[in-house]
């Protein structure tokens, strides 16, 4: 029933002194069909908004500026080519973490399950088994995140999940070898990297899994499954993971091998959506900023700290190769800052900001960015001047 | 088993549900394969140089392949496809903007950082440090300085170059030696009839991390110039008119650009 005809019904209907039962109870089930309706198209209208939010954010960081500034097509040309770029330099990295992420969801699922539930009951263990999983797969922050969303929907601990989601894009096996090479051996900063990055995480990770409400953090899609998955008392078949049996429920049967392109199509394309904006942004920063004005802002033990970080947040160059734009600056700023860029630059970027959201809400993320540059600033300050 | 049966029976999809799955198949289908068709272009005919140090063609080549592959997969009749476990709206804008993004990157023509960038900040002196610094280092390593004389410098590339100018005393030991490189035109802000500079990104990992790298030419060709054409200059190192070592070009080509526009260290 519309709300046109709700307000007419007091002309139409008589109006009883005492409401039958009846027709209480076809009232209230109007009233609240009138609701769920406005519930609903509030809802729709939301998500509708949330959807065109990357639209948006793309547009308006690659096409105003070209608007609005002078040489406004000269920058495009170059926003459209860094742009193009960091996309191409991304994908492979978000396919990995997406074929990654299907496999878990495909064949590991029952495995981990047992190894989350094991690791559930005490946060360091929990902590422990996210810098495992980080030292052992080849994840920067682009592919770390779609990994994360998927063992924290199987029930994987706070602090696992967020551990792995800071400490993979570093202490993976390919950033520390690239970062190794980069230097030419030099163990100061292979050693400083990985061991910074760990005690952020560590301390970031296992201070917010204190907090004993989770869905606090992760975004209600995973919250649901989170539910589910704890509250899940129906039965397995034997060799059957959760998610093939969600699908047997409500889709035809699947082969695994079926269920794990779909996992990865869908994990891909939802990666690849959130990490765009992000990358819209770093193309607009070095498209329309003037090159190097970052650099010349500072030189200080503080301010060089500051200036690097910002930096390798603006640049979302990915962690896997970022050891080499990061040597460049070794010879121009002192150690403490060089390192505050390798840390922070994979930890809180522009892309992995946008990462973060397949798992984690906006309020988290901030949070968590907050905590990650408070650390990594006083540590990089720290080292400058007890270094220099 | 019967119990399974039983539940895909109770959940048998109507119509429009199928239509729907179908419309979101062929889409998410179409875009992936879009997007590894891209991948492979620009592999296939050299341009992904213009975005990404040639380290990386391997690589994408897989994951072109790989999620063209993903792409063909979706659009085969036989394929079972799952509706993702996501709102219609968030799917259809990730597959939007997908197909958006491969869509950019077939119908855009590749072109590559040039000068018109550099140009903006051709002011900021003969050398722009940031990325290029390391390599700056590296390509001073590689010569015996000890024995000036013995340089080839005619094989130099602007990135040997100016490592080399940027210390004055290397410089000047390098006064007289030819010179014969290729770069594209700056024409300084404060106009005079005989300079310009020939300057070339140097792209450590992808465009996002470029420096452009200039050195100041001394010509008698430099008022028919334009600014980011392609040029190959040949001559000697010496000092201009303003005492600032310089190219004193004996010839200014206009010539292509190369394959790759960028030095790559």
């Amino acid at each position: 029933m519309s709300v046109k005809n709700r307000a007419e019904r007091p002309e139409t209907l008589p109006k009883p002194v005492i409401k039958s039962p009846s027709l209480a109870l076809r009232e209230v089930q109007v009233d609240s069909s009138i609701t769920s309706k406005a519930t609903n198209s509030l809802k729709l209208g939301l998500e509708s908004f949330l959807a065109v939010i990357p639209f948006l954010v793309i547009i308006t960081a690659g096409l105003f500026p070209w608007l609005f500034l002078p040489n406004g097509a000269t920058r495009f040309a170059v926003f459209e080519n860094i742009f193009l770029g960091l996309t191409i330099e991304a994908l492979p990295f978000l396919l990995l973490g997406s074929l990654l992420a299907a496999a878990l969801a495909s064949w590991g699922q029952q495995r981990v399950s047992r190894l989350w539930e094991a690791t559930s009951k005490n946060r360091f263990k929990a902590a422990a088994t996210g810098v495992g999983l980080g030292l052992a797969l080849p994840m920067c922050e682009c592919g770390a995140p779609s990994v994360a969303r998927q063992a924290t929907r199987d029930g994987a601990p706070v602090a696992m999940s967020l551990v792995f989601m800071l400490a993979a894009p570093v202490v993976n096996p390919i950033t520390i070898l690239v970062t190794w090479l980069a230097f030419g051996g030099e163990l100061a900063i292979v050693l400083g990297r990985i061991g910074l990055s760990l005690a952020v995480a560590l301390i970031v990770g296992l201070f917010l899994s204190l907090n004993p409400n989770t869905s606090d953090f992760f975004i209600p899609e995973i919250n649901k499954d989170r539910a589910r998955h704890s509250s899940h008392e129906h039965s397995h078949t034997e060799g059957e993971s959760c998610h093939q049996h969600h699908i047997v429920e409500t889709e035809t049967p699947q082969s695994k091998f079926s269920i794990f392109l779909n996992k990865a199509v869908g994990e891909f394309m939802m990666a690849t959506k959130v990490a765009l904006p992000g990358i819209a942004l770093a193309s607009s920063f070095q498209a329309y900023s003037p090159p190097g004005f970052l650099v010349g802002l500072g030189q200080g033990a503080l301010m060089s700290v500051l200036v690097l970080m910002l930096l390798a947040s603006m640049m979302s160059v990915c962690s896997s190769v970022d050891a080499f734009v990061a040597l460049s600056f070794a010879g121009i700023f002192p150690i403490g800052s060089v390192l505050a860029f390798l840390v922070f630059g994979p930890l809180v970027n522009l892309k992995s900001l946008f990462l973060f959201r397949l798992v984690l809400r906006w309020r988290a993320i901030g949070l968590i960015s907050l905590f990650c540059a408070l650390l990594v600033l006083l540590s990089g300050v720290f080292i400058n001047l007890r270094i220099n | 088993m019967s119990i399974t049966l039983q539940k895909i029976k109770q959940n048998q999809p109507n119509l429009r549900d199928i239509l729907k799955n179908k419309a979101g198949q062929l889409a998410s289908g179409l875009a992936l394969l879009a997007l590894g068709v891209w991948l492979e272009w620009r592999l296939w005919d050299g341009t992904l140089s213009y975005y990404l140090h040639p380290r990386f063609n391997l690589l994408i080549g897989f994951t072109g392949l790989i999620v063209g592959g993903l792409g063909g997969w979706l659009l085969l009749p036989k394929s079972r496809y799952i509706t993702p476990e996501t709102s219609p709206l968030k799917a259809f804008s990730a597959i939007t903007l997908m197909a958006l993004v491969a869509l950019f990157g077939l119908i855009v023509l590749p072109r590559p950082l040039d000068g018109t960038r550099a140009a903006l900040v051709a002011g900021a002196g003969a050398n722009s440090g940031g990325s290029s610094n390391r390599a700056l280092a590296a390509a001073l390593l590689k010569q015996d300085w000890n024995n000036a004389a013995s340089l080839d410098t005619a094989s130099w590339n602007l990135l040997d170059w100016s490592a080399a100018l940027n210390d004055p005393q290397r410089a000047e030991k390098l006064v007289d030696h030819p010179f014969d490189v290729t770069g594209f035109v700056i024409l300084p802000v404060t106009t005079s009839s005989r300079n310009f500079l020939v300057a070339r990104y140097v792209v450590v990992c992808c465009t996002a991390d470029a420096n452009a790298l200039r050195v100041p030419v001394v010509s008698e060709k430099a008022q028919e110039l334009e600014a980011g054409q392609w040029v190959r200059v040949r001559g000697t190192l010496g000092r201009g008119s303003n005492g600032i070592v310089s190219f004193l070009a004996n010839s200014v080509d206009i010539v292509a650009r190369p394959a790759n526009p960028y030095i790559n260290p």
